[in-house]
Protein backbone atom coordinates (compact mmCIF):
# COMPACT_ATOMS: atom_id res chain seq x y z
CA UNK A 1 0.00 0.00 0.00
CA UNK A 2 0.91 3.22 -1.07
CA UNK A 3 0.47 5.70 1.41
CA UNK A 4 2.53 8.86 -0.01
CA UNK A 5 3.53 9.77 -3.79
CA UNK A 6 7.11 9.52 -2.32
CA UNK A 7 7.12 6.46 0.12
CA UNK A 8 5.78 3.04 0.66
CA UNK A 9 4.32 2.07 3.46
CA UNK A 10 7.15 -0.62 4.62
CA UNK A 11 9.60 2.62 4.64
CA UNK A 12 7.51 4.31 7.07
CA UNK A 13 6.77 1.30 9.28
CA UNK A 14 10.59 0.35 9.49
CA UNK A 15 11.11 4.30 10.06
CA UNK A 16 8.53 3.97 13.42
CA UNK A 17 9.86 1.12 14.12
CA UNK A 18 13.51 2.49 14.32
CA UNK A 19 14.85 0.09 11.52
CA UNK A 20 16.21 2.51 8.82
CA UNK A 21 19.94 4.15 9.04
CA UNK A 22 20.69 8.04 9.46
CA UNK A 23 20.26 8.79 5.84
CA UNK A 24 16.94 7.66 5.45
CA UNK A 25 15.66 8.68 8.95
CA UNK A 26 17.09 12.01 7.68
CA UNK A 27 15.45 11.60 4.48
CA UNK A 28 11.77 10.38 6.01
CA UNK A 29 11.99 13.33 8.55
CA UNK A 30 11.87 15.74 5.14
CA UNK A 31 9.53 14.03 4.01
CA UNK A 32 7.08 14.33 6.96
CA UNK A 33 8.03 18.10 7.27
CA UNK A 34 5.64 18.59 4.12
CA UNK A 35 3.81 15.57 3.91
CA UNK A 36 1.13 15.27 6.73
CA UNK A 37 -0.54 11.91 5.50
CA UNK A 38 2.76 10.53 5.96
CA UNK A 39 3.30 11.70 8.95
CA UNK A 40 -0.27 10.47 10.54
CA UNK A 41 0.91 7.14 9.28
CA UNK A 42 4.38 7.00 11.20
CA UNK A 43 2.20 8.35 14.49
CA UNK A 44 -0.77 6.01 13.64
CA UNK A 45 2.57 2.78 13.61
CA UNK A 46 3.91 4.42 16.59
CA UNK A 47 1.01 4.55 18.14
CA UNK A 48 -0.04 1.28 17.39
CA UNK A 49 3.79 -0.39 18.72
CA UNK A 50 2.89 1.49 22.06
CA UNK A 51 -0.16 0.45 22.47
CA UNK A 52 0.17 -2.80 21.46
CA UNK A 53 3.38 -3.43 23.98
CA UNK A 54 1.60 -1.90 26.86
CA UNK A 55 -1.53 -3.83 26.24
CA UNK A 56 0.37 -7.11 26.39
CA UNK A 57 3.17 -6.83 28.82
CA UNK A 58 0.86 -7.09 31.83
CA UNK A 59 2.89 -10.17 33.10
CA UNK A 60 6.24 -8.38 33.53
CA UNK A 61 4.65 -6.94 36.70
CA UNK A 62 3.69 -10.45 38.19
CA UNK A 63 5.80 -12.64 40.58
CA UNK A 64 7.45 -14.98 38.19
CA UNK A 65 6.45 -18.60 39.71
CA UNK A 66 8.97 -20.55 41.72
CA UNK A 67 8.32 -23.31 39.58
CA UNK A 68 10.67 -21.39 36.64
CA UNK A 69 13.18 -20.18 39.04
CA UNK A 70 13.16 -24.18 40.61
CA UNK A 71 14.43 -25.37 37.03
CA UNK A 72 17.30 -22.57 36.85
CA UNK A 73 18.34 -23.14 40.71
CA UNK A 74 18.54 -27.11 40.49
CA UNK A 75 21.12 -27.14 38.31
CA UNK A 76 23.14 -25.40 40.62
CA UNK A 77 25.45 -26.88 42.60
CA UNK A 78 25.81 -24.41 45.58
CA UNK A 79 21.82 -23.03 45.49
CA UNK A 80 23.08 -20.30 48.09
CA UNK A 81 24.35 -18.67 45.29
CA UNK A 82 21.40 -18.05 43.97
CA UNK A 83 19.78 -16.00 46.47
CA UNK A 84 21.07 -12.75 45.25
CA UNK A 85 19.12 -13.07 41.79
CA UNK A 86 16.00 -14.51 43.38
CA UNK A 87 15.94 -11.30 45.09
CA UNK A 88 16.43 -9.28 42.28
CA UNK A 89 13.90 -11.42 40.40
CA UNK A 90 11.09 -10.36 43.27
CA UNK A 91 12.31 -6.74 43.17
CA UNK A 92 11.83 -6.84 39.38
CA UNK A 93 8.54 -7.63 39.45
CA UNK A 94 7.61 -3.66 39.90
CA UNK A 95 8.90 -2.25 36.68
CA UNK A 96 9.70 1.22 38.35
CA UNK A 97 11.61 -0.12 40.55
CA UNK A 98 13.76 -2.52 37.97
CA UNK A 99 16.99 -1.65 38.99
CA UNK A 100 18.11 -2.63 42.62
CA UNK A 101 19.93 -0.27 44.90
CA UNK A 102 23.02 -2.70 43.86
CA UNK A 103 22.90 -1.80 40.16
CA UNK A 104 22.39 1.54 41.13
CA UNK A 105 25.56 1.69 42.94
CA UNK A 106 27.41 -0.03 40.25
CA UNK A 107 25.99 2.67 37.62
CA UNK A 108 26.24 5.64 40.07
CA UNK A 109 30.19 4.68 40.24
CA UNK A 110 30.70 4.00 36.89
CA UNK A 111 29.32 7.67 36.29
CA UNK A 112 31.83 8.88 38.77
CA UNK A 113 34.34 7.17 37.01
CA UNK A 114 33.11 8.38 33.70
CA UNK A 115 33.26 12.10 35.07
CA UNK A 116 36.74 11.50 35.76
CA UNK A 117 37.67 10.62 32.15
CA UNK A 118 35.69 12.67 29.82
CA UNK A 119 35.37 15.88 32.49
CA UNK A 120 37.04 18.73 30.63
CA UNK A 121 34.63 17.57 27.22
CA UNK A 122 31.36 18.31 29.37
CA UNK A 123 29.63 21.17 29.84
CA UNK A 124 27.26 18.99 32.62
CA UNK A 125 29.24 15.95 34.10
CA UNK A 126 26.52 13.32 35.26
CA UNK A 127 27.55 14.43 38.67
CA UNK A 128 26.15 17.71 38.25
CA UNK A 129 23.01 16.41 36.51
CA UNK A 130 21.95 13.84 39.28
CA UNK A 131 22.84 12.77 42.86
CA UNK A 132 22.35 8.87 44.68
CA UNK A 133 19.77 9.02 47.52
CA UNK A 134 19.36 5.88 48.86
CA UNK A 135 20.29 4.09 45.84
CA UNK A 136 18.48 5.86 43.38
CA UNK A 137 19.79 8.55 41.24
CA UNK A 138 17.77 11.85 42.02
CA UNK A 139 18.20 15.11 39.10
CA UNK A 140 19.20 18.01 40.62
CA UNK A 141 20.52 21.58 39.52
CA UNK A 142 19.41 22.44 35.76
CA UNK A 143 18.28 19.08 35.04
CA UNK A 144 15.78 19.11 38.11
CA UNK A 145 14.90 22.85 37.04
CA UNK A 146 14.27 21.79 33.32
CA UNK A 147 12.05 18.44 34.21
CA UNK A 148 10.09 20.39 36.35
CA UNK A 149 9.61 23.45 34.07
CA UNK A 150 10.62 23.35 30.67
CA UNK A 151 7.87 22.26 27.83
CA UNK A 152 8.92 20.45 24.82
CA UNK A 153 7.76 22.94 22.70
CA UNK A 154 10.74 25.85 24.63
CA UNK A 155 13.67 23.38 24.06
CA UNK A 156 14.82 25.49 21.67
CA UNK A 157 18.62 26.87 22.88
CA UNK A 158 18.03 25.48 25.76
CA UNK A 159 21.22 22.71 27.37
CA UNK A 160 18.59 20.08 27.98
CA UNK A 161 15.98 19.31 25.85
CA UNK A 162 13.10 17.64 26.88
CA UNK A 163 11.74 14.63 24.84
CA UNK A 164 8.41 12.66 25.45
CA UNK A 165 6.69 13.00 28.52
CA UNK A 166 4.02 10.43 29.54
CA UNK A 167 2.44 8.37 32.50
CA UNK A 168 4.00 5.30 33.39
CA UNK A 169 1.91 2.17 34.32
CA UNK A 170 2.26 3.65 38.20
CA UNK A 171 0.43 6.59 37.06
CA UNK A 172 3.78 8.55 37.84
CA UNK A 173 4.74 11.46 34.63
CA UNK A 174 8.32 10.57 33.40
CA UNK A 175 9.83 12.25 30.76
CA UNK A 176 12.72 11.59 28.33
CA UNK A 177 15.32 14.08 27.89
CA UNK A 178 18.80 15.21 26.11
CA UNK A 179 21.82 16.98 27.44
CA UNK A 180 23.58 18.87 24.25
CA UNK A 181 26.93 18.01 25.79
CA UNK A 182 30.56 17.58 23.82
CA UNK A 183 29.36 13.84 24.93
CA UNK A 184 25.20 14.12 24.65
CA UNK A 185 23.67 12.04 27.21
CA UNK A 186 20.09 10.91 27.14
CA UNK A 187 17.73 9.69 29.51
CA UNK A 188 14.30 8.91 31.50
CA UNK A 189 13.18 10.64 34.78
CA UNK A 190 9.99 9.53 36.32
CA UNK A 191 8.53 12.41 39.41
CA UNK A 192 8.34 10.90 42.96
CA UNK A 193 6.88 12.56 45.24
CA UNK A 194 9.14 15.90 45.48
CA UNK A 195 11.89 15.18 43.00
CA UNK A 196 12.44 13.52 40.00
CA UNK A 197 14.40 9.73 39.95
CA UNK A 198 16.04 9.49 37.41
CA UNK A 199 15.77 5.60 35.72
CA UNK A 200 18.13 5.62 32.72
CA UNK A 201 21.25 8.41 32.23
CA UNK A 202 23.18 7.16 29.45
CA UNK A 203 25.94 8.43 26.80
CA UNK A 204 24.44 8.58 23.17
CA UNK A 205 28.08 9.50 21.44
CA UNK A 206 29.60 11.96 19.34
CA UNK A 207 27.23 13.51 16.62
CA UNK A 208 29.06 10.93 13.80
CA UNK A 209 27.56 8.39 15.38
CA UNK A 210 23.75 7.01 13.95
CA UNK A 211 22.35 7.32 17.41
CA UNK A 212 22.92 10.99 17.98
CA UNK A 213 20.30 11.87 15.23
CA UNK A 214 17.62 11.10 17.70
CA UNK A 215 19.53 13.19 20.53
CA UNK A 216 17.53 16.24 20.30
CA UNK A 217 14.52 14.36 21.32
CA UNK A 218 15.64 12.78 23.61
CA UNK A 219 15.36 8.82 21.90
CA UNK A 220 18.31 7.15 22.48
CA UNK A 221 17.26 3.64 21.58
CA UNK A 222 17.87 2.37 25.13
CA UNK A 223 15.85 5.00 26.38
CA UNK A 224 12.94 4.41 24.01
CA UNK A 225 13.53 0.69 25.02
CA UNK A 226 12.17 1.83 28.48
CA UNK A 227 9.54 4.20 27.63
CA UNK A 228 7.66 1.44 26.22
CA UNK A 229 8.25 -0.57 28.65
CA UNK A 230 6.93 1.84 31.21
CA UNK A 231 4.58 3.91 29.29
CA UNK A 232 0.73 3.78 29.85
CA UNK A 233 -1.41 5.08 27.21
CA UNK A 234 -0.01 7.56 24.76
CA UNK A 235 2.20 10.17 25.42
CA UNK A 236 1.25 13.55 26.65
CA UNK A 237 0.55 16.25 23.91
CA UNK A 238 1.30 19.83 24.55
CA UNK A 239 -1.58 20.69 26.27
CA UNK A 240 -1.51 17.21 28.52
CA UNK A 241 2.16 18.36 29.41
CA UNK A 242 1.22 21.96 30.57
CA UNK A 243 -1.42 20.58 32.80
CA UNK A 244 0.89 18.02 34.43
CA UNK A 245 3.06 21.32 35.03
CA UNK A 246 0.69 23.42 36.32
CA UNK A 247 -0.72 20.25 38.65
CA UNK A 248 3.51 19.95 39.83
CA UNK A 249 3.45 16.87 37.75
CA UNK A 250 1.27 14.78 40.57
CA UNK B 1 29.15 -27.48 30.11
CA UNK B 2 28.42 -26.43 33.66
CA UNK B 3 30.55 -23.75 33.02
CA UNK B 4 28.21 -22.74 30.33
CA UNK B 5 25.00 -23.27 32.38
CA UNK B 6 26.72 -20.85 34.49
CA UNK B 7 27.40 -18.39 32.11
CA UNK B 8 23.40 -18.23 31.12
CA UNK B 9 22.27 -18.95 34.52
CA UNK B 10 22.23 -15.41 36.10
CA UNK B 11 20.72 -13.78 32.39
CA UNK B 12 17.71 -16.35 32.57
CA UNK B 13 16.14 -15.50 35.46
CA UNK B 14 16.56 -12.07 34.71
CA UNK B 15 15.22 -12.63 30.93
CA UNK B 16 12.18 -15.06 32.79
CA UNK B 17 9.33 -11.93 32.84
CA UNK B 18 10.14 -11.41 29.06
CA UNK B 19 10.34 -14.92 28.29
CA UNK B 20 6.98 -15.63 29.99
CA UNK B 21 5.56 -12.44 27.98
CA UNK B 22 6.45 -13.82 24.67
CA UNK B 23 5.34 -16.96 25.38
CA UNK B 24 1.86 -16.00 27.02
CA UNK B 25 1.66 -13.65 23.57
CA UNK B 26 1.96 -17.17 21.57
CA UNK B 27 0.22 -19.50 23.32
CA UNK B 28 -2.88 -16.81 25.23
CA UNK B 29 -2.84 -18.76 27.73
CA UNK B 30 -0.82 -18.82 31.29
CA UNK B 31 -0.73 -21.63 32.17
CA UNK B 32 0.47 -23.01 28.97
CA UNK B 33 2.73 -20.20 28.68
CA UNK B 34 4.61 -20.89 32.01
CA UNK B 35 4.96 -24.46 31.03
CA UNK B 36 6.16 -23.78 27.52
CA UNK B 37 8.76 -21.28 29.09
CA UNK B 38 9.70 -24.33 31.67
CA UNK B 39 10.39 -26.63 28.88
CA UNK B 40 11.99 -24.07 27.13
CA UNK B 41 14.48 -23.09 29.70
CA UNK B 42 15.52 -27.06 30.51
CA UNK B 43 16.07 -27.17 27.13
CA UNK B 44 18.16 -24.00 27.31
CA UNK B 45 19.99 -25.49 29.80
CA UNK B 46 21.16 -28.62 28.11
CA UNK B 47 22.30 -26.89 25.59
CA UNK B 48 23.75 -24.42 27.05
CA UNK B 49 27.19 -25.04 25.25
CA UNK B 50 25.43 -24.34 21.84
CA UNK B 51 24.72 -20.38 22.86
CA UNK B 52 26.33 -18.31 20.86
CA UNK B 53 27.78 -15.60 23.79
CA UNK B 54 28.19 -12.83 20.89
CA UNK B 55 24.52 -13.02 20.21
CA UNK B 56 21.43 -12.06 22.42
CA UNK B 57 20.64 -14.28 25.03
CA UNK B 58 16.75 -13.20 24.48
CA UNK B 59 16.61 -13.76 20.73
CA UNK B 60 18.18 -17.70 21.30
CA UNK B 61 15.66 -17.75 23.76
CA UNK B 62 12.49 -16.98 21.82
CA UNK B 63 13.99 -19.12 19.11
CA UNK B 64 13.79 -22.16 21.82
CA UNK B 65 10.20 -21.52 22.94
CA UNK B 66 8.75 -20.83 20.05
CA UNK B 67 10.08 -24.30 18.75
CA UNK B 68 8.71 -25.68 21.51
CA UNK B 69 5.16 -24.01 21.13
CA UNK B 70 5.58 -25.91 17.60
CA UNK B 71 6.36 -29.42 19.22
CA UNK B 72 3.96 -29.25 22.04
CA UNK B 73 0.92 -28.15 19.10
CA UNK B 74 2.20 -31.09 17.23
CA UNK B 75 2.52 -33.37 20.06
CA UNK B 76 -0.84 -32.71 21.56
CA UNK B 77 -2.61 -33.16 17.95
CA UNK B 78 -1.01 -36.43 18.34
CA UNK B 79 -2.28 -37.28 21.51
CA UNK B 80 -5.80 -36.20 20.44
CA UNK B 81 -5.70 -33.16 23.04
CA UNK B 82 -7.68 -30.12 21.09
CA UNK B 83 -4.86 -27.03 21.71
CA UNK B 84 -5.83 -25.15 18.44
CA UNK B 85 -4.70 -21.14 18.61
CA UNK B 86 -7.86 -20.35 16.97
CA UNK B 87 -9.94 -22.16 19.07
CA UNK B 88 -8.14 -20.56 22.15
CA UNK B 89 -8.12 -17.47 20.88
CA UNK B 90 -11.16 -16.62 22.45
CA UNK B 91 -10.04 -17.84 26.34
CA UNK B 92 -8.29 -14.72 27.08
CA UNK B 93 -6.35 -15.52 30.47
CA UNK B 94 -7.22 -13.29 33.24
CA UNK B 95 -4.74 -13.66 35.47
CA UNK B 96 -3.64 -10.36 36.54
CA UNK B 97 -7.12 -9.59 37.56
CA UNK B 98 -7.10 -6.42 36.18
CA UNK B 99 -10.09 -4.92 34.83
CA UNK B 100 -8.10 -2.93 32.00
CA UNK B 101 -10.50 -2.60 29.19
CA UNK B 102 -7.48 -1.43 26.85
CA UNK B 103 -5.50 -4.63 28.26
CA UNK B 104 -8.06 -7.05 27.19
CA UNK B 105 -9.23 -5.18 23.56
CA UNK B 106 -5.32 -5.15 22.73
CA UNK B 107 -5.43 -9.32 24.09
CA UNK B 108 -8.07 -10.16 22.47
CA UNK B 109 -7.05 -8.47 18.87
CA UNK B 110 -3.82 -10.13 19.29
CA UNK B 111 -5.53 -13.42 19.70
CA UNK B 112 -7.41 -13.29 16.33
CA UNK B 113 -4.42 -12.82 14.56
CA UNK B 114 -3.20 -15.67 12.58
CA UNK B 115 0.18 -17.09 14.56
CA UNK B 116 3.13 -16.32 12.41
CA UNK B 117 1.55 -12.63 12.58
CA UNK B 118 1.34 -12.64 15.96
CA UNK B 119 4.94 -14.16 16.53
CA UNK B 120 6.51 -11.39 14.03
CA UNK B 121 4.42 -8.73 15.89
CA UNK B 122 5.18 -10.02 19.61
CA UNK B 123 9.00 -9.98 18.32
CA UNK B 124 8.77 -6.69 16.85
CA UNK B 125 6.62 -4.43 18.88
CA UNK B 126 6.38 -6.45 22.46
CA UNK B 127 10.18 -7.41 22.64
CA UNK B 128 11.91 -4.95 20.74
CA UNK B 129 13.83 -6.76 18.37
CA UNK B 130 15.34 -5.76 15.16
CA UNK B 131 13.55 -7.03 11.96
CA UNK B 132 16.96 -9.19 11.00
CA UNK B 133 17.08 -10.46 14.48
CA UNK B 134 13.06 -11.43 14.60
CA UNK B 135 13.96 -12.75 11.15
CA UNK B 136 16.55 -15.11 12.59
CA UNK B 137 13.87 -16.22 16.09
CA UNK B 138 11.66 -17.43 12.86
CA UNK B 139 13.72 -18.83 10.67
CA UNK B 140 12.58 -16.80 7.53
CA UNK B 141 13.64 -14.11 5.26
CA UNK B 142 13.24 -10.51 6.60
CA UNK B 143 11.23 -9.95 3.58
CA UNK B 144 8.75 -12.34 4.96
CA UNK B 145 9.02 -10.99 8.28
CA UNK B 146 8.39 -7.28 7.09
CA UNK B 147 5.29 -8.67 5.23
CA UNK B 148 3.57 -10.80 8.51
CA UNK B 149 4.61 -7.43 10.26
CA UNK B 150 2.87 -4.93 8.05
CA UNK B 151 -0.03 -7.23 7.82
CA UNK B 152 -0.54 -7.97 11.40
CA UNK B 153 -0.26 -4.42 12.13
CA UNK B 154 -2.94 -3.61 9.50
CA UNK B 155 -5.47 -6.24 11.37
CA UNK B 156 -4.48 -5.08 15.10
CA UNK B 157 -5.09 -1.29 13.36
CA UNK B 158 -9.18 -2.59 12.01
CA UNK B 159 -9.64 -4.80 15.33
CA UNK B 160 -8.40 -2.54 17.73
CA UNK B 161 -9.72 1.23 15.47
CA UNK B 162 -10.18 4.21 17.73
CA UNK B 163 -6.46 4.85 17.23
CA UNK B 164 -5.00 8.17 16.85
CA UNK B 165 -3.99 8.99 13.55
Amino acid sequence: MNISNEVDDDTLMAYADGELDADQSAKIEQLLQRDSVAAARVAQHQALRSRVQSGLSAVLSEPVPESLLNVLKQHDPQSQADVVDLMQVRQRKSAINRWTTREWGAMAASLIAGVVIGMYALEFSPAQLVSEQGGALIAQGTLEKTLTTQLASANSGQAIQIGISFRNRAGKYCRSFAVQNAQALAGLACHSQNNWRVQMLTEIGSSNSGDFRQAGSGLSPQVLKLIEQQISGEPLDASGELAARQSGWK
Amino acid sequence: MSEAIEKIRGPLIELLPRLRRFARNLTHQADNADDLVQIALERALVRADQWDSNGRLDSWMFGIIRHAWIDEVRSNKRRGVHLDVHELSDVIEGSTGAADIEVLSVQTAMAKLPEEQRTAVSLVLVEGLSYKEAAQVMDIPIGTLTSRLARGREALQVLLGGTSS
